[in-house]
């Protein structure tokens, strides 16, 4: 195909959208025109476009509606060639984050190259995957937040008088699937470890995880090597001395996740499960929860369910039904209970494990310790949690999530995503316990796929150090930081009494609720049409806008009072204005004790991330469509400093002012595409412009503004229009400003006289 | 040897009381008939006149037949209605009174003087004189004399002789009468006859003595008593004046038997007095007393409730059970039961004591749990440890669960059978609605808005006038003339006369005509609801049917749609049945569209299953295979999409639609209800949603009381209740749920409105019906549910926060995955609702603290934009100072 042609055709669309510049870059492409996409909601609705191929993205444009779909590449789970029928030769596409999509290519030939293609550019060694080559936007840096497990224990108090470090795994040589360091009683030797980790499948001993503030600890391993008749004396010492660590109960419980039937099969294999006869004060519980096998099949036939056409409603729920995903996560769900209730009822100690104690396990003991510490609820505590169970404990990430083509396909399984899910009908039934929202979930489960970051490259730490990760990628954490706004729960009450305390859910079979924003986000026509959590951030950050813009306006106010009354009693005035407007509205003093951050404090925060300040000027955007186009802020803004009290502004400046910041905002619900003819939908997160009030999507959006009529002089989304005519008339006022200093210059001298 | 004595001392007198020596001989024995003793000890002839007294006797065992008599011809009536008409009635009464009359002729006839209508007796001077038998003396310990004769000749035998002739004359009289009306079940009457005349001679031989002695007495007592019950029974149900004495007087059968009871009073009265002196003429009058007593104190006895109430409650009380629901349970609980509800005590966490007030009318079943078996119980939830506990599941209209753990086997029993009689009293049909607790119930509240006069057909009918002037208000169904089920004043086309629409009411299944029920803006295109018509086998028409729904074709170029909201079989059968749907060949602007939407009994089978899956704790079962098998979400589902098409008809092709079923009182109401939610913004306002309610629920006649006599868990006696209206709440809430910001009410509202449907104190949702309304003066006896909602601090409640007023119409997703269970009502006694309430709160705190803040900068800016005209003022003021100061310098 003609490549002048292609890059012409991008032309044409970046006019509409300048997100190409990355595309641009790229030598690979391959273009289908006049494909067809069935509408999946409406079996006779086609939708024809053109499928765009590059190195990163597959992309599909469909010109009349104005909408397009970006797939990027290390995302797609599969591309089957489906049967040819009368239209073509149909297409099927899925991904990893639930997108199904089926195209019917008119020629048999470009299906069969397109095919072929998807499957080639599968990535086939870990060294080739995205992340090492994905250029992000500016403001994102190659910075990593260390995450220290010390420190994480050290929160939880430990070392102290029972637990210490143990760093005799620094070079990974006693558990390469570990982390360097891991907290073991104090009581234990060198030799007890080294003897009880070669009992353990994969070296993995029993290591501390979690220390309750009341005493009881989890900790994790894997089986043991028991056979039918195997004993360790050393792990059985080794668990003594866990078991006298907390001084309140005289047994422990040691919690097998798996179901009885396939711990005592593995017994065969000259593994299975601790024996209670020569374990001493020990009680041993099996929690059913199936393996990775089952749980993979479980999710595709969900994925089934999702992907049928027009289903009636007893299919549907049939095949919902018959999926038992929902039956799984509440297997899990409970097992985290049991752990929960074990450790903060009975005060006991708990040791978890399953087969390698890298699966459930994980899942297990993230989960009890989600419900068990408020902390994890906050998103640097999840982070952490994550960093800690998942990432340094060693959850198999490259295998499970399939990175590249060499890794088995029966090594996949969504244990990731059922812990993911499990966090998600937590919060469904505690919705103000956790600081983190949906979004900032699905988000999560994305990148762990996507390959965009380094995080979730690899199977253990180790892999991480080989791959030089944090020098050669970013951060996903980096990338929360910087959109932390939107992944915010606007409800999260962290004093109440749900979120600062244990939390025991009840659980019925009735709880769990099918995560329709996870498994059917693609299909809007299916989604709420009208969201009410997106409706609340939107009103969260109207109250952060108005809020500074408010206290602009106080001080403007103070500042012509001022003038007004000639210094005689200013101040006196300043000060009945002050208390008259804190009577007036308490919100200021409330919100800085009250329910959520106050806006300043977020903006704290995010200058105070490792990215120095002037990377919020630049645009923040969609990630998955990358493009960094700097955005040219004049400094000139600068003048607008709070040192600049004495100077009295000027009526075009207060105009100024109150035009730049909206008091009212268009209704979340009401515009249905954007000022770019791209049609929202609900389930797409609109933009609010706080100069204009008006909503836009991503693309059309400039962060990091500074808008005159802000006290705070933060950055502030603002559309691309206001963003120009912002620039045009602070150059206009910058003239004229030197006008008004020239007028008033009799007026500041009478003050002057008049003082003297 | 005592021979000897007895003849040697012949002047002695005999022994005993009633022995005496006959006048010819000396031999002491009993006498001859018709003779008694004197005091001498001789035999004498009974020739005294008969007295009053003893008049009155004959005549109260004569009136005593009388009534048996009357009493089965009465049951008679019970049990063949139809064919015994009043008249045979009437017939049979006056024949038992002939008989009785006859043989009380005869009687007195029969007994000397011959042939005369008196009596010579013997005075009756103690009540031993009725049993001589039991005075029989023993002389000298030895030999006993038998003296037993009919001292009181001729008393004793006139009432056999009495009921002899009457069973007689009865045995001639009535098989004749029998013969002329050839009816056999009136033979009946002879049979019981025949029984029970055997019995009063038994129980007259037996306990004559005691009768003779007490019968005034007896008389007057009974009388009082069963003209008290007459009239309660009568009067059951009524408790204003007017309707109560135009019932009593209107039916000719009561004032007979009012009549009857006067006559027997009197006799009552005449031989308890005899006339001895002038005054006892004065008491006379007396007899009307109780009859009129009654009815001036007929107000505060209310007999019917108490009598039937009380006689419920076996245990009034329990004590010491541990009263629980799902999340809780409270120890050492007490139980009241009063007449309306049950009151549970029970101490809170912090030691104070709490009432829980059960009505009944919200009490849907009771499950007792006796266990013999201890493991039996551990299934149920929180289950204490007590050694022996009696579980008394009581499950709630409104969904709830409670159970009573009672310690004592004995109070187990009693308190759950009487707890079961008192819910089966409530039921729709049997019960009486006076009773239910609205008509005792007194506001405890102010008024702002009443809304009994709140939702208007005027205020309606101008909103209609805005967009069309093509309608009228009529006034043909005053006094519910027409159609008992629609409201009075109604809205017609203009065109149309009323005379069409009684034509074309009687066209239709009770009379309901087609009627208007909404007028879309943009289109002009409505929606009208109906019953179906009565065509028949035989296909019918009715041109003044057809004229009517063209009328109401607002669009004439384009064809209306019909939809039958019925399955096509059941459309045959309902044809074969006198009903069916219009033909195509007589509405020929008219399309036809079947819809399936379940009612009655399916729904309410798929509405208990839902609960039974919901609040099922079982581990093993897949809750959503359950939940799948109850089919309710699909009824949901077929519903939304009924009420989607009908709303595109209207948007979109911009054309009528008529919609109806069998009845047009379900599921009729439930599309055009929900198709008017997407269509009108309106009806997505708190005060619109409280019309929609108002005109398409209980305005349009759905029969909210028989509905919802029992809600999920309980089964009523007449198997009429239907969910139909849960389901309507149903799908609004998923509307709700897709469109969160369009609606300014939240789900509490329907929460509320579903748990007011089935059980509430408030007296809009407890009538059939309009007419019903009006019957028990539903507007004056009870409060209306508007004016308790329409109050700030309860509308607060309601309010939804993300409220922006959409003008646009609603187009749902109805595909599976977007239908969703409704866990905030079903669920929710099962499951912890603190958490969502707190997030909910959050929400408005967050809502609050914005509309606070832009009012705030709004004055800021006011104030901002008012100093700085001030201070440009002044500015130039000062430098005009300014330069007039600097003038004289530089000069």
């Amino acid at each position: 195909m003609n490549r002048q042609l292609f890059i012409e055709v991008l032309r044409q669309i970046s006019s509409r959208f300048d997100l190409f510049k990355s595309l641009l870059s790229h030598e690979d492409y391959l273009k289908v025109e006049n494909v067809l996409v069935i509408d999946r909601a409406n079996n006779r609705q086609y939708v024809s476009g053109t499928i765009y191929l590059t190195a990163t993205h597959l992309l599909f444009d469909d010109p009349e509606n104005k909408r397009q779909t970006w797939i990027l590449l290390p995302l797609i789970s599969s591309a089957d060639k489906l049967p040819t029928t009368q239209q073509g030769c149909p297409l099927r596409v899925r991904t990893k984050h639930f997108l199904s999509i089926e195209f019917i290519i008119p020629k048999e030939r470009d299906c069969t190259d397109l095919h072929a293609t998807l499957n080639q550019l599968k990535c086939d060694s870990i060294e080739k995957l995205y992340c090492f080559n994905y250029v992000a936007p500016t403001y994102l840096e190659k910075v990593w937040d260390p995450f220290l497990l010390a420190t994480e224990y050290m929160r939880m108090g430990v070392p102290n008088r029972e637990w210490r470090a143990e760093t005799c795994n620094s070079s990974f040589e006693m558990c390469d699937t570990y982390p360097s360091l891991f907290y073991v009683p104090t009581s234990t030797t060198k030799a007890m470890l080294i003897a009880s980790s070669k009992f353990r499948s994969r070296g993995r001993l029993p290591v501390l995880t979690y220390l309750h503030p009341n005493g009881a600890s989890i900790t994790r391993c894997s089986q043991p090597l028991s056979g039918f008749s195997q004993r360790c004396v050393e792990d059985e010492q080794l668990l003594q001395c866990i078991l006298k660590t907390n001084s309140q109960s005289s047994t422990m419980y040691i919690i097998d996740t798996r179901p009885r039937i396939n711990a005592v099969a593995n017994r065969a294999a000259g593994k299975g499960y601790e024996n209670e006869d020569h374990y001493s004060n020990i009680q041993f519980k099996f929690c059913p929860i199936e393996n990775i096998h089952v749980m993979r099949g479980s999710l595709q036939k969900l994925l089934e369910t999702c992907e049928m056409k027009n289903p009636s409603m007893n299919q549907y729920l049939n095949s919902l039904d018959n999926s038992s995903w929902l039956q799984h996560i509440k297997a899990v769900l409970d097992a985290a209970i049991f752990i929960t209730r074990a450790v903060e009822v009975e005060k006991k100690n708990v040791l978890v494990h399953c087969s390698d104690g890298w699966d459930r396990t994980a899942q297990c003991c993230s989960l009890s310790e989600l419900l068990l510490c408020p902390s994890y609820r906050s998103i640097h505590g999840f982070r952490m949690l994550i960093e800690k169970e998942w990432l340094s404990f060693g959850h198999k990430f490259g295998d499970r999530c399939g990175h590249t083509r060499m890794t088995d396909s029966k090594e996949q399984s969504p244990i990731f995503l059922q812990f993911i899910e499990i966090v998600w009908q937590l919060t469904q039934i505690y919705p103000s316990a956790f600081e983190f929202n949906e979004r900032f979930l699905i988000s999560l489960h994305d990148h762990c796929h996507s390959c965009q970051y380094g995080n979730f490259i690899g199977n253990c730490e180790k892999d991480r150090l080989d791959l030089r990760v944090k020098e050669r990628t970013y951060s996903y954490w980096n990338y929360v930081l910087q959109n932390v706004n939107d992944f915010k729960n606007p409800a999260f009450r962290p004093q109440s009494a749900y979120a600062s305390e244990v939390l025991i859910p009840t659980l019925n079979t009735q709880t769990l609720k099918f995560w329709l924003n996870m498994y059917h986000r693609f299909d809007s026509s299916l989604l709420p049409k009208e969201n009410i959590s997106n409706t609340l951030t939107n009103l969260v950050d109207h109250t952060a806008a108005l809020n500074d813009h408010a206290r602009l306006l106080e001080k403007r106010i103070r500042e012509l009072r001022s003038v007004l009354n000639n210094g005689l009693s200013s101040y006196e005035n300043i000060q009945n204005l002050v208390s008259q407007s804190t009577k007036t509205l308490p919100d200021h003093d409330s919100s800085s004790n009250g329910n959520e951050l106050p806006p300043s404090t977020i903006e704290t925060k995010q200058s105070s991330a490792p990215t120095s300040s002037s990377d919020i000027e630049s645009e923040i955007s969609d990630d998955q469509s990358p493009n960094g186009r700097p955005s040219s802020i004049p400094a000139t803004l600068e003048h607008q400093s709070s040192t600049e009290i004495n100077e009295i502004p000027g009526n075009e400046r207060i105009a100024f002012e109150l035009n730049s910041v909206a008091l009212d905002w268009r209704s979340y619900r009401t515009p249905f595409q954007c000022m770019c003819a791209l049609p929202m939908d609900s389930a797409q997160r609109k933009h609010v412009c706080w100069r204009c009030g008006e909503n836009f999507c991503s693309r059309c959006i400039e962060h990091g503004v500074r808008l005159p009529g802000l006290y705070s002089n933060s950055a502030a989304p603002v559309c691309k229009t206001c963003a120009r005519s912002i620039k045009s008339s602070l150059s206009m006022i910058e003239c004229s400003k030197n006008l008004t200093t020239v007028t008033m210059k009799p007026s500041s001298l009478t003050d002057d006289e008049n003082k003297i | 040897m005592n021979r000897n004595l007895l003849e040697k001392s012949n002047i002695s007198v005999c022994p005993g009381k009633y022995c005496g020596y006959e006048i010819n001989s000396t031999k002491c024995g009993a006498c001859q008939r018709g003779y008694r003793v004197n005091n001498e000890g001789v035999c004498q002839l009974c020739d005294e006149a008969l007295s009053l007294y003893d008049f009155m006797y004959i005549v109260f065992m004569a009136l005593l037949a009388l009534s048996f008599h009357w009493y089965f011809i009465n049951r008679l009536q019970k049990k063949k209605q139809r064919e015994f008409t009043l008249v045979k009635q009437t017939i049979l009464y006056f024949l038992s009174i002939l008989e009785i009359l006859l043989a009380f002729i005869f009687t007195l006839l029969t007994f000397p003087p011959l042939g005369k209508l008196t009596m010579n007796v013997c005075q009756v001077k103690l009540l031993s004189d009725f049993y001589p038998m039991f005075h029989n003396p023993i002389v000298n310990y030895r030999k006993k004399l038998r003296c037993s004769y009919e001292v009181v000749y001729p008393l004793q035998s006139a009432i056999f002789v009495l009921y002899t002739y009457a069973s007689l004359i009865m045995l001639l009289i009535r098989p004749f009468f029998l013969s002329i009306i050839h009816q056999k079940f009136i033979s009946a009457s002879i049979y019981s006859a025949l029984h029970f005349y055997p019995c009063l001679l038994i129980l007259h031989a037996l306990c004559g003595g005691l009768i003779y002695v007490s019968f005034p007495i007896l008389t007057i007592i009974s009388t009082v008593l069963l003209n008290a019950i007459h009239f309660t029974l009568i009067a059951s149900g009524e408790n204003e004046w007017i309707p109560f004495v135009r019932k009593l007087c209107g039916n000719i059968q009561n004032w007979i038997i009012y009549l009857v009871h006067v006559i027997i009073l009197l006799c009552g009265l005449i031989s308890l007095t005899q006339f001895e002196n002038e005054y006892h003429l004065i008491m006379l009058p007396t007899v009307f007393l109780p009859g009129l007593l009654y009815i001036l104190l007929y107000k505060f006895t209310a007999t019917s409730t108490i009598r039937m109430v009380t006689d419920l409650i076996k245990i009034p009380c329990v004590r010491n059970l541990v009263f629980r629901d799902h999340l809780q349970a409270y120890p050492e609980s007490i139980i009241n039961v009063t007449l309306h509800n049950v009151i549970v005590t029970h101490k809170q966490p912090d030691g104070n004591y709490k009432e829980l007030w059960i009505f009944y009318t919200n009490m849907d079943a009771i499950q007792p749990k006796f266990p013999m078996k201890t493991e039996f119980r551990s299934q149920l939830p929180l289950s204490p440890s007590l050694a022996s506990v009696y579980t008394i599941v009581l499950r709630l209209k409104t969904l709830e669960t409670c159970y009573f753990d009672v310690p004592v086997l004995d109070d187990a029993i009693k308190l759950a059978e009487s707890l079961d009689a008192l819910i089966a009293n409530t039921d729709g049909l049997t019960c009486d609605v006076t009773f239910l607790f609205p008509f005792c119930f007194s506001r405890d509240f102010d008024v702002i808005q009443d809304g009994w006069t709140a939702f208007s057909v005027e205020s309606e009918y101008s909103r209609l006038q805005a967009i069309s002037d093509e309608w009228r208000i009529s006034d043909v169904n005053k006094d519910f003339a027409i159609c008992e089920t629609y409201p009075e004043r109604l809205v017609v086309p203009k065109s149309i006369s009323d005379d069409y629409l009684k034509r074309s009411a009687a066209f239709r299944a009770h009379n309901r005509f087609p009627l208007l029920c909404y007028l879309h803006k943009s289109s002009k295109s409505c929606i009208i609801r109906s019953s179906q018509p009565l065509v028949g086998p035989s296909v019918r028409r009715c041109k003044e049917d057809e004229s009517l729904v063209n009328a109401m074709l607002t669009q004439r170029n384009k064809k209306g749609w019909i939809l039958d909201t019925r399955h096509p079989n059941i459309i045959k059968s309902a044809q074969s049945k006198g009903g069916g749907c219009e033909p195509d060949q007589y509405y020929a602007l008219w399309r036809r569209l079947n819809w399936n939407l379940e009612k009655h009994n399916l729904l309410q089978e798929s509405f208990m299953k839902l609960m039974d899956a919901c609040i099922d704790q079982s581990e093993k079962d897949r809750w959503l295979s359950k939940l799948e098998g109850s089919n309710w979400l699909l009824h949901v589902k077929e519903t939304l999409r009924a009420a989607c098409t009908v709303a595109q008809t209207i948007d979109r092709e911009e054309t009528s639609v008529l919609v109806h079923g069998s009845d047009g009182w379900d599921t009729t109401l439930l599309v055009t209800s929900l198709a008017q939610i997407l269509l009108d913004p309106d009806c997505r306002t708190i005060t619109g949603f409280e019309a929609l309610i108002e005109r398409e629920w209980i305005q349009a006649g759905h029969p909210f009381r028989t509905r919802c006599t029992r809600s999920a868990f309980g089964r009523s006696s007449h198997g009429y209740e239907s969910p139909i209206f849960t389901l309507f709440l149903d799908c609004t809430w998923q509307l709700l749920q897709q469109f969160a910001c369009s609606f300014e009410f939240n789900d509490t509202l329907l929460i509320e409105l579903f748990e007011h449907a089935y059980s509430s104190k408030f007296g809009t949702f407890i009538f059939n019906n309009e007419k019903e309304k009006k019957k028990y003066n539903g507007i004056k006896q009870t409060v209306s549910l508007w004016s308790y909602f329409n109050r700030p601090e309860i509308l607060h409640t309601f309010l939804n926060p993300f409220y922006e007023p959409n003008p646009t119409v609603l187009w749902p997703s109805v595909a599976a995955p977007s239908i969703v269970l409704w866990r905030s009502l079903y669920l929710r006694f099962y499951e912890n609702q603190t958490p969502q309430r707190e997030a909910w709160d959050e929400y408005l705190l967050i809502k609050e603290k914005e509309m606070q803040l832009r009012s705030y900068v709004n004055k800021l800016r006011q104030e901002l934009l008012e100093l700085e005209r001030k201070c440009t003022e002044k500015t130039s003021n000062t430098t005009s100072m300014i330069k007039t100061e600097k003038d004289p310098v530089t000069i």
